[in-house]
């Protein structure tokens, strides 16, 4: 499972800037993941151009199956 | 047993997206969702009494793959609207408490 805090670094390499948050889905196995983000990168992005940028980060992650699930709440500063 | 060749597959799944005004790729059917977050999906389009089309991702892997390509979107499920992704099961849940999926779905 990957570490909750290895996750947000990611988050937070890839959107500079970001106010990141990243916890364990409750009752998740550690690989379900919900991530909190506030970027300035967001404002005048639509719901789905956020949710691709924080994928982007984590798509080794998600390839290789150490996150399983990630719910995303990406929101401007 | 016919085998299904990826370039069907693909062509399935560009038929699904724009033969039909809503499609849905989930785990599992709208009846008995195979994942927490496409049974969230179907509530939700329950809710809203629109007919859409369901897809079970899980009948072949080579789904997933095709339509991470094609919506250059990771997970699973994927609601499509007039041939464009709406989103995964956040979106859909944001979108519906806003009240805009009505508005998508609906065509307004």
């Amino acid at each position: 499972m990957p570490e909750l805090s290895h996750v947000r670094q990611l988050i937070e390499t890839a959107l500079p800037g970001a106010v990141v948050r990243v916890e364990d889905f409750a009752g998740g196995g550690g690989d379900h993941l919900t991530a909190h983000v506030a970027a300035p990168q967001f404002v005048g992005l639509g719901l789905l151009a956020r949710h691709r940028l924080v994928y982007a980060a984590v798509q080794a992650e998600l390839d290789s199956g150490a996150i399983h699930a990630l719910s995303i709440q990406a929101s401007t500063p | 047993m016919s085998v299904i060749t990826d370039e069907q597959v693909r062509e399935q799944i560009l038929q699904h997206i724009n033969g039909n005004r809503v499609a849905l790729f989930m785990k599992g059917m709208p009846e008995s969702p195979r994942c927490g977050f496409s049974a969230r999906v179907v509530e939700r389009m329950n809710a809203l009494g629109e007919e859409y089309a369901a897809v079970d991702v899980l009948v072949d892997p080579r789904i997933r793959q095709v339509l991470a390509a094609h919506s250059n979107w990771p997970t699973i499920p994927q609601l499509f609207v007039d041939g464009e992704l709406v989103g995964g099961c956040d979106i859909v849940e944001e979108l519906a408490e806003s009240g805009e999926l009505a508005t998508i779905v609906r065509g307004g």
